[in-house]
Formats: C-alpha cells, structure tokens, sequence
C-alpha cells in the first residue's frame, strides 16, 4: 500500500509541473534556415531589386487592435504569404495591455519581430535601444523610397534624422458640425481660417439654455477623448495656434516655454471656454450623460476630435453634418495623432521582418490600411481621392499645419512634462485660479524632473 | 494535520525506515506547493526586493543603484506622501464600514427564518462580480443627474455632489463602492455566529439580559476571534486596492488618480511608475515599502489581540 501511494503521488508531482508548464508563443529559431540565408547573401552579389530567395521563415507581429481593426492585418498577412510563399507571418493581437505585455516580452527577449507603437511612446522605444535603425535597410538589397510618404507623417517615426519607424495611420484633429443645428440657429457654416473670435462667437450662439438656465444644447464638445478630462494632444494645437510651445526643441527645458505668455493665454482661452463662456460641457456634464454620443443625439453642435468617429457619423441617417479645419490666432497649427510599425532590433529574421514591413507600410499591404484609417503613402491616399471628397477634404488640408510632436524630443516627456502639466489644468478646470501661476509651478516641477534624467 | 507531519525516528532500524519513508511521502505530497511557492511567490519576492536597489525600464539592462529609489521616495516623490495619506483615509473609513455593516447583515441573516438562501446568495454575489462591471455599475449609481444615490439626497432636499468627477467626493465613492463587495465577511462572520454555543444566551436571558446585554457580552466576545481574522484580512485587503480605484480614475475621471490626485491610492501610484513611466526599480521599491507597512500593522494589531480577543475555551484572571 506504501509503495502504490508513493507510485500515485510522484506520477501526480510531475503531472501537476507539466500542467503548469503551459508552452508559450515562442518564436520556433529557424536556425538552419537563417544561416542559409546568410550563405546566400556573401554568393549573390548586392543589386537594386529584392530577393526573394533570402526571405523565408516565421515572422510574429504584434498589435493592440481587435475585432473588426484585424482585417486589414488579416488580408494583408494572406497577400504577403501568396508573394513569398514558404513564409509565416503570425499575428499576436493583444486588445488588453499591450503596453505591458510588450514591456515583459522585451524583458524576456521575446518580443515580434514587427510591433505596433503608438507615438507617445516612439521616443521611449528608440531610446532602450529595442527598435531597429532602418536606414541601412531602406538603401539596402530591398530598398525603399521615403519620398512615397507624406512628410508629416514619416517624421514621426525619425529622430535626428534617422528613420525607426513607419507609419500605420494617423489622424490630425478636425471640428465636426452639425448642419441642422446651424440651420436651426440661423448661424453660417465655419469656413478655412476661422479665427478664435470667430470660433467663440460661434460657439456661444449655438449654446441653448432651457427656462430653468439649465444647459441643453452646447457648441463645442472640446477635446475629451477616452474619458481624459485633459487630453494634452487633443488641447495642444490651441498652444501652437497661439505660437506657443511647450519644452525647448531639445527636450532639457520647459520653463519659458510652458510658461510662455503665449502659452498662458492659449490655456487661459482653453479653461474659460468651459468655466467663463460655458460653451463646453465639463466632466461633470459629460458624467451624467455618459455613454450617450453627445454629437449624434444634438445635444453639442461642434465637436472637436480626431477622425475616427467619422465613419460613424456617415452610417447615421438622421445626422446631417461636415468637418472643417480647427480655427487659427497667430497662425494655423494642428496635432497629429499616429500609430507606427517598429522592428525588433533582436528579431532573428531581419530580412523577412523588413520585406514583410515594407509591404505593410508602402506596398500592397498598406492599401488595406488604407481602407480603414488615412494613409501616409501618398500614391494610395491620391487614388483615394480624399483631398475632393466633402467630409475628408479639411481634414487632408489641415495636414499641413500639423506641428512636430513634443513627445519625440524626451522619453521623459510623459512623466517630467505631461504628468504636472496636466495636474494643473485639470486643477484649474476643477478650481479656477490664476493660469499663469499654475503654468509656472508646473514648468518648474517639469525641470526638476527632467533635470535628473 | 498530524498525520501528515514528518514523524520522528523512533528506536528500531524497521521503524526508522518506516518513518523514512513516511518522511519522503510527505515532502512528495507537499511539493507541488512548494514549488509553486518558490517559483511564483518567495523567488519573484526576492527578484523584487534585489531589483528595488537598480533602475531598471525593462528594456536595458538594470543599473545598480543602491538606496537612490528610496532615498528618491522619501525626499522628492510628492505623489507618494499623497498615495500614502489618500490610502490611509481610504483604509481608515472602508475597513470599519465593511466589518460593521457585515456583522449586521450576518446577525440578521442568523436570525432570518425565510429565504435565508435567496439573502446569502444576494449580499455574497457584488464581492465575486468583476471589478469592471463594479466600476461601471457604481458610475452610474453614483451619476450626479441620473443616480439612485443623488436621486435619493434630491428627495431629502441635499444637492448631491459630483461624486468621481468631484475631488472631494470621489475617494468617498471608492469607500462606497469597497464596502459593496463585503459578501466574504458576512459569510465568516454568520459561520461564527453559528458557533457560538445557544446554551450561553439561555443562560443569560434566564438571569435576565436583555438584546444589548446579550449582545455586548456574549455576542462581540465570542465573535472576537472572527472579528480579528475579518479584520486583518480587511486591512490588508484595503492597502492593496487597486482594480475600481484604477478603472474609475482613468475610465471616468481622467487619468490615474483623478480628480486631482484624490483618488491616487498607493497601488496606482506604484502602477503609474511601473507600467506608464517604465520605472521598475522604483515601483520595486514602492512594493517593499508597502509590504513593510502592512507588516508593522498587522503585527500591531496581532499584539493587541491580547487585549480583546477571545478563544474559546480560554480562562482570563
């Protein structure tokens, strides 16, 4: 009996550490495969065309997106394997924090071979050193013109004139309108080069209280994207349309900067839109009416945004509406947002990784991009037509204007910068007070931040 | 238990090697936990207090340091004074609440005669709902135009606050909302009502006590050890909150710790340096610093259980 149990409990030890010793998505090494492809190279002599012979193996991507986003991921997948047949591509969506699985995978040394960042996050990435320089691989033995791209765009994915990544999509921010609450107000349409007066003017006639003096109808929805009641990006072209800015170019510095008389008055017009004018609803309002679209159902008769909700805007029947360009002061300034493919600067299969990210962001893969979000490639974005099309045509136009993004000048940028600046907007959103004493206590924690980096 | 423990050699050779194997029995049953305690708990706590002296973003390799996290902490961190006094205020005021409010449903639910069943099910059911779901069901009970809560303040005439979007209401919302889950309490304590032997309350309504009497002397005493076990289990429960505190602020308020920071609890904190700004030696840090906190009050309420808590079978001078 002693024995038999002994028997039962080893055999039940082990079960239990094979059971917990699930495998994980580890890439297969093709080892022998890779040093085939290294042979292959040093016999062939280098020419201009691509080569197919040395791009073969697995490739894993990884990306944040989910449900309906994975299908241009998917028909662009099929049409690299049917072009270069004998590779795999798998794809590794990760809609639940993605940022942190790939911090872990970076830790393990496991990470894609392509992966998805978004631009906040472009300076980080670079600096750590976990993203592939593509210059050699652009003027390499599959070469890529960047002049296909528009400049915007690119310039995010390059530091110091060196290019690290490229462009998935992107979005500048646009004011959408609602056509039949203008109509209803008897207010015109806003036109290109509307100035702030213009924009407030606009804003306060389209603002409608009930007979109590509670308000049903505001002008602006301003810049509330994912329930961020201070979403920099969305807030910051006010800053560059002022002509202010907000740390030095090269990173070290923000005092004078953020605390610019420019700046000041930029943040000063941004908080008194929603406590002076009350053109705006607060996160108070917005709290009560969450989950309702205050746009569609008319309860906001301009809402400042980027370009996503556009396709949904146009399914609504009932909703009879356009876009224009964000208005101007000092000059015409506008932000970006934007989403970039990164190598792996320990990818195993660097060739395939860059045929296969080559044809995501400038060949027949980047056409399917191009179907869901606007592209950077300009050849696709002109047959798309989108600088005629009546609701895409402010927005292609106000591409111009976008500002390069302070984010790339520091990795630090979202802890030493963001962090304090907006503590205190949303302070003085909550609370009021004096903009330009809240703007220099936080150009001051900002430096002593930036200072031990 | 005593079956199971590594029995000593005894005199003879037979029996010594009996008991040998008695002994390698028992290290066989016991190993897949231990290993798993190794692996998964005492290694990764050793990696951590090891990494809480680098500086380390996960992508480099980590730079030794020494005690700059937490000298950094102490002296140039003001989010941490705040995380420490906001999970303080949280802890002080949730713990109480929860114990109290489910010692009174367990009393009621041990002297229920109907529908005991249907009662249990429905306190228990919020503490294993997901945090998510919790989170956005709590928004909108707590709603400032549309909420049951302010609907009902209406009523009595008081204009209900903004809860999570007001600074100075939104870390009450979370108290609340933490209150809420006590399902595990109530059970533990309707176990130990249970247990408490009916000849006592006999004893004493015969010599003439009334409900408070009965109450105060045999109840509380006899619950004491129930109490403590609740207690400690809620205390360190309340220090490590995280889940509502993190979907509330960055899904309903704004961005980790909104309104203001009055939200911050020490987790999001130690999450933000983590995760959003890549500082992983630091939240290292941080983790340690918490667990020694809870370590010193838990040991401080271990000493004063002396004091007030009951054993059964226990005589006191």
């Amino acid at each position: 009996m002693n024995k038999y149990l002994r028997v039962l409990a080893i055999s039940i030890v082990i079960g239990l550490l094979l059971a917990s010793c699930a495998p994980g998505a580890t890439p297969t090494p093709q080892i022998v495969k890779e040093t085939v492809v290294k042979e292959v190279e040093k016999q062939v002599p280098v020419t201009a065309t691509p080569q197919p012979a040395t791009i073969k193996g697995t490739i894993r991507v990884g990306s944040w997106e989910s449900g309906g986003a994975l299908e241009p991921w998917n028909n662009a997948i099929k049409g690299f394997e049917a072009k270069y047949p004998g590779v795999k591509v798998q794809l590794e969506a990760v809609p639940q924090d993605y940022g942190t699985k790939l911090l872990t995978q970076f830790a393990a040394g496991t990470a894609p071979d392509i992966f998805m960042v978004g631009d906040g996050d472009v300076a980080k990435f670079v600096a750590t050193g976990s993203v592939e320089l593509l210059d050699p691989y652009l003027t390499g033995k599959n070469p890529l013109d960047l002049k296909t791209f528009y400049a915007g765009p690119l310039s995010i994915g390059q530091l110091q004139g060196k290019t690290y990544l490229l462009t998935k999509d992107y979005s500048p921010l646009v004011i959408f309108y609602n056509k039949a609450l203008f109509d209803e107000a008897n207010v015109p349409y806003p036109k290109e080069n509307w100035t702030w007066d213009d924009f407030l003017a606009t804003a306060q006639k389209l603002t409608k209280k009930d007979a109590k003096g509670n308000i049903v109808q505001w002008g602006i929805q301003l810049p509330d994207n994912w329930g961020d009641a201070v979403w920099f990006r969305g807030m910051s072209p006010l800053i560059y349309q002022n002509g202010g800015k907000v740390i030095s170019p090269d990173g070290k510095k923000t005092t004078d900067y953020m605390n610019s008389p420019e700046t000041v008055e930029a943040v000063q017009f941004y908080v008194d839109l929603f406590r002076k004018y009350k053109v705006a609803p607060t996160k108070e309002d917005l709290a009560a009416l969450q989950g309702v679209d205050l746009f569609q159902t008319g309860k906001v008769a301009m809402l400042w945004n980027g370009r996503w909700p556009i396709k949904d805007f146009q399914k609504n029947p009932k909703l009879n509406f356009s876009t224009v360009g964000l208005p101007m002061k000092k000059v015409h300034a506008n932000s970006i947002c934007w989403a970039g493919f990164a190598m792996y600067s320990k990818s195993q299969n660097k060739d395939t990784a860059w045929a296969f990210l080559k044809y995501i962001a400038a060949e027949e893969g980047a056409q399917q991009f191009a179907k869901y979000a606007l592209t950077a490639v300009q050849p696709i974005a002109e047959l798309q037509g989108l600088k005629d099309d009546p609701y895409n045509a402010a927005i292609i136009k106000d591409l111009e204007y976008v500002v390069p993004l302070p984010e790339l000048t520091t990795p630090a940028f979202g802890e030493c910068v963001e962090t304090p600046f907006k503590a205190a907007l949303e302070k003085l959103l909550l609370q009021g007070g004096d903009v330009k004493a809240a703007l220099d206590e936080a150009a001051a924690k900002a430096d002593a931040c930036l200072a031990k980096k | 238990m005593t079956a199971l423990a590594p029995p000593r050699s005894t005199a003879t050779p037979r029996r010594r090697s009996q008991a040998h194997h008695e002994a390698i029995l028992f290290y066989l049953c016991i190993a897949p936990w231990l290993i798993g305690f190794l692996v998964f708990t005492a290694g990764p706590m050793i990696a951590s207090f090891v990494l809480s002296f680098t500086q380390w973003d996960m992508m480099t390799p980590a730079r030794w340091i020494g005690l700059e996290n937490y000298r950094t902490i102490f002296a140039a961190d003001e989010y941490f004074w705040q995380s420490l006094k906001v999970t303080a205020v949280y802890s002080l005021f949730s713990v109480p609440l929860k114990l109290v409010t489910a010692l009174f449903l367990a009393i009621l639910l041990n002297e229920a005669s109907r529908g005991v069943g249907f009662f249990r099910t429905a306190f228990y059911l919020p503490s294993i709902m997901a945090s998510v779901a919790a989170a956005v069901l709590w928004s909108w009970i707590l709603n400032p135009k549309f909420g049951p809560v302010n609907g009902a303040l209406g009523v009595l005439g008081i204009q209900g606050p903004g809860w999570f979007t007001d600074p100075r209401y939104a870390l009450w919302g979370l108290i609340m909302m933490s209150a809420w889950g006590l399902g595990g309490e109530v059970l533990i304590f309707l176990a130990g009502l249970k247990s408490i032997p009916h000849h006592l309350y006999e004893a004493a309504e015969l010599d003439g006590a009334g409900r408070r009497a009965r109450f105060l002397r045999i109840t509380l005493p006899m619950l004491s050890s129930t109490i403590f076990f609740n207690f400690v289990m809620a205390l360190i429960g309340s220090f490590q909150a995280f889940d509502s505190a993190y979907i509330i602020s960055t899904a309903h308020a704004g961005t980790i710790g909104s309104p203001m920071n009055s939200t911050l609890l020490y987790m999001l904190h130690l999450y933000r340096n983590g995760f959003s700004w890549w500082k992983m030696g630091y939240a290292s840090a941080l983790a340690w610093i918490l667990f020694l906190i809870i370590l010193v009050l838990t040991l401080a309420v271990l000493r004063s259980s002396s004091l007030w808590v009951y054993y059964e079978g226990e005589r006191r001078a």
